[in-house]
């Protein structure tokens, strides 16, 4: 047993303003409260079991409780980012001759209330958790061999993840995929909760004045298993050599690669709103992978030895996203909103993407449908949104070879000095053929471009002091109608066929080097 | 052996109810209603024969001078327009096309062009002027390279859809609007005719834009065409059924080189609705 008791003894200021609002679905944040004392229980078990005494049949596993942290600048976001340090004043023309320069910090002229993001955490937020059990077999079989097979489950009983708490709830679903749509404006219609459609007019910020309240929170969903089956044999005379295959899947509701509370929040796809997390795929989720080494050590000629070995990994590709260039669900976000991958032309609105595309609308279809064709993962998820990270890359071979050549004496007391001159090629198959040893990536996640709908919103300026920005549009009438996109060709004009392209980093080509050191004992 | 399968089969278990949560991706719920737009093309030009006007680069209509295409069904929003070896524009929203967008091509003007084509809305493309239309001198040709042109520089928008009646047309009246698009005619005017002739429309320079519809009562007439007013010359007439809560465009064609008459005048008739 285990027990974490994180606790953070600085005290931060207070944002009487913000604390003082009320966020979606009437939530109370206060940027000056880091998270309360939560203690957090570890409970373990383990087990080895020697099955019939002699070492050839070992079973060995446990369960139980692990506890991590979060990247603490995930928490010290909430002290930067709290509306009493900094805010923008967007104002423009006359507007702006209000704001003339002042070198004195924390002052301004007077004007609008400038507008500001703050990020805080659930009051009971809890450092990362999960519940692992992992069971193995370890079996001596014949010839000198040892064989593993080995499961290891995973399961999120606190993992983090980030909401907009300023975000309003979407006002309808889009026409054609029937993903939930957002106001086109930040602020809301005046004088209206609906348009004559029924469509809510309510603007995306709850808030006028806070751009975004980007809350950390917890949530239980999420999980990783894999099985692993490994076999490893030591020869005599210097030579080793194994091989094993992992098989993997991991989920998530958000894989976090950003520091700011503002990337993490609107950097991963989605279809439901970032306010909702959806399990998908990991990013760094590799399905199959392959590993194998063999290695051997030669001494001769009493002052002389060389080494060669090698290690071998097939792995699957990179998982990816197929998303929307542009604002698909007007979340605010141009690059985060997931495809629909249509069965049919009836599914998708299409048109040219410029005043010299020569194709017609069938064509483009056409090309899409073909494309569409070629990569797996669209063409057997037709008729679905795509996955986060549900796409993958084409496997890929890494091999590294190692050549070592020692010049050693030993002294009289038995110690050993050695001069090695060592000689390495990472990813030997590209020095062997240019084609192998080359990661694929994916030729355009940004798949289509979103032109706007059939029935575009109609805006209008804000003259009105309400709670509303100066500067800002509000709705009278919310966007209806399909969505249309382009196709883009290449920029050659030829049409996109392969999913995948070359990386052509050095990833994807061969090194050498070499090497000298002088081993002291 | 005999544990180390049985240890197997156990695992394999595991991992089997392991696997069985997948992704929790919602269900789409898919429309395939397309709520098109309407677009109307005319060609007004004295001498451009057979043009073939493509939409995307499909063909939706082939006309000569003084003919109408109707309505025509077109995906909104943002949508390629072009007449085939003459000139075409991008229909985009409220901006106009950058030049660096646009293709030269047979040394014909390239039009941008204002407005987005909206799902339900109606619109008219029209095509004016000669083949041979002399092109702009010096910087100017770059966006006026001679030959046909599309009046207002895009769409007209008819919309259709307004109510009560279209452009305040009263559902007991007709409305008539008019362009004049004789390339070389002098400022024109428009009359119902008649004894108890009335304007319909002021004197209008060659391709002067509006979108204003006079209303008229019901009825049989014969428009005329004049110059100096509508008691001045007439040019050409044509006679005229007007229905009421319709809507009509009528234009004059024609083609004037140094004051002669190279092409004859013409009074022609679209009704929108």
């Amino acid at each position: 047993m285990r027990v974490d008791l994180p606790t953070f003894p600085t005290s931060l200021p207070q944002n009487s303003t913000s604390d003082a609002l009320t966020y979606a679905n009437g939530e109370k944040v206060q940027v000056g409260k880091l998270p309360g004392l939560n203690p957090l229980y570890s409970p373990r078990v383990g087990f080895n079991w020697d099955v019939k005494g002699d070492k050839t049949l070992q079973v060995r596993g446990g369960t139980g409780i692990f506890t991590g942290r979060v990247p603490f600048v995930w928490l010290s976001n909430q002290v930067t980012n709290n509306g009493l340090l900094f805010g923008s004043i967007i104002a423009q023309g006359a507007a702006a001759q209000s704001y003339n320069f002042s070198p004195t910090p924390l002052t301004s002229n007077g004007g609008a209330s400038p507008q500001f993001a703050i990020n805080a955490t659930v009051k009971n937020f809890k450092f990362p958790q999960v519940w692992r059990t992992n069971l193995a077999v370890d079996k001596s079989l014949p010839g000198g061999l040892i064989a593993t097979l080995e499961a290891i489950y995973t399961k999120n009983v606190n993992a983090v993840y980030y909401r907009d708490a300023n975000f309003n709830s979407s006002i309808r679903n889009v026409d054609g995929d029937g993903r939930p749509q957002y106001a086109a404006t930040i602020a809301p219609n005046p004088t209206a909760n609906t348009d004559v459609n029924g469509n809510g007019l309510w603007g995306r910020r709850v808030n006028q004045n806070i751009t975004q309240a980007v809350i950390l929170d917890n949530t239980s969903k999420g999980y990783q298993y894999s099985i692993t089956g490994q076999l490893q044999k030591t020869f005599n005379k210097g030579f080793y050599a194994t091989a094993a295959y992992t098989y993997t899947d991991s989920r998530d509701v958000n894989s976090e690669t950003g520091s700011t509370a503002s990337t993490n929040l609107t950097s991963y796809p989605q279809v439901s709103g970032f306010n909702t997390p959806v399990l998908s795929y990991s990013s760094n989720l590799a399905t199959h992978r392959v590993v194998a080494s063999a290695s051997y050590r030669k001494e001769y000629g009493k002052f002389f030895a060389t080494t060669l070995s090698g290690i071998y990994q097939g792995s699957s590709g990179f998982r990816y996203s197929y998303t929307y260039s542009g604002d698909v669900n007007s979340d605010g976000n141009t690059s985060n909103d997931l495809i629909y991958i249509p069965r049919n032309q009836n599914e998708i609105l299409l048109t040219t993407s410029s005043a010299t595309d020569t194709r017609s609308v069938n064509q483009i279809w056409q090309q899409l449908d073909n494309f569409i064709n070629n990569d797996p993962y669209l063409k057997n998820h037709r008729g679905q949104y795509a996955g986060r990270n549900a796409a993958v890359a084409p496997w890929f071979n890494v091999l590294n070879l190692r050549f070592l050549q020692d010049f050693y004496i030993e002294t009289s007391k038995g110690k050993r000095n050695t001069l090695q001159f060592s000689f390495e090629a990472i990813n030997f198959l590209n020095l062997l053929n240019s084609n192998w040893g080359v990661v694929r990536q994916p030729a355009r996640q940004a798949l289509l471009n979103f032109v706007g709908y059939e029935n575009p919103a109609a805006t209008t300026t804000n003259t009105q002091t309400n709670n509303l920005l100066p500067s800002n549009s509000y709705t009278t009438t919310a966007a209806t109608g399909r969505p249309i996109f382009q196709f883009n060709t290449n920029s050659d004009g030829s049409a996109l066929t392969n999913p995948w392209v070359n990386n052509t980093t050095s990833t994807s080509r061969y090194q050498l080097q070499i090497g000298v050191r002088y081993i002291f004992n | 052996m005999k544990y180390f399968n049985s240890l197997s089969i156990l695992l394999a278990g595991v991992i089997l109810l392991m696997s069985c949560q997948d992704p929790s991706f919602p269900t789409p719920e898919i429309s395939t209603t397309v709520r098109y737009a309407k677009v109307l093309f005319i060609n007004a030009s004295p001498d451009a024969q057979g043009l073939v006007y493509q939409v995307n680069n499909a063909q939706v209509a082939t006309l000569n001078p003084q003919n109408t295409s109707g309505y025509l069904n077109v995906n909104a929003s943002t949508e390629q327009l072009r007449i085939k070896n003459a000139v075409f524009g991008v229909v985009s929203g409220d901006t106009l096309a950058q030049k660096a967008d646009l293709e030269v091509k047979d040394s014909k003007t390239l039009l941008p062009t204002t407005t987005s084509l909206v799902g339900g809305g109606a619109y008219t493309v029209i095509i004016t002027d000669s083949l041979n239309r002399p092109h702009a001198k010096k910087s100017s040709f770059n966006t006026d390279q001679g030959g046909l042109q599309i009046l207002n520089l895009g769409p007209i928008r008819d919309d259709l859809a307004a109510t009560p009646g279209f452009f305040g047309v009263p559902a007991s009246s007709a409305g008539v609007r008019f362009y004049n698009l004789a390339p070389g005619a002098a400022t024109v005017y428009l009359s119902n005719g008649g004894t108890a002739m009335s304007t319909l429309s002021t004197g209008k320079a060659y391709r002067a834009m509006t979108n204003t519809f006079t209303n008229i009562a019901p009825g049989n007439y014969t428009l005329q065409v004049s110059t100096t007013s509508v008691s001045g010359t007439v040019l050409t007439t044509l006679n005229v059924a007007l229905s009421p809560g319709k809507v009509y465009t009528v234009f004059l064609t024609g083609k004037v080189v140094n004051s002669v008459v190279k092409v004859p005048y013409a009074l022609n008739l679209v009704q929108h609705n």
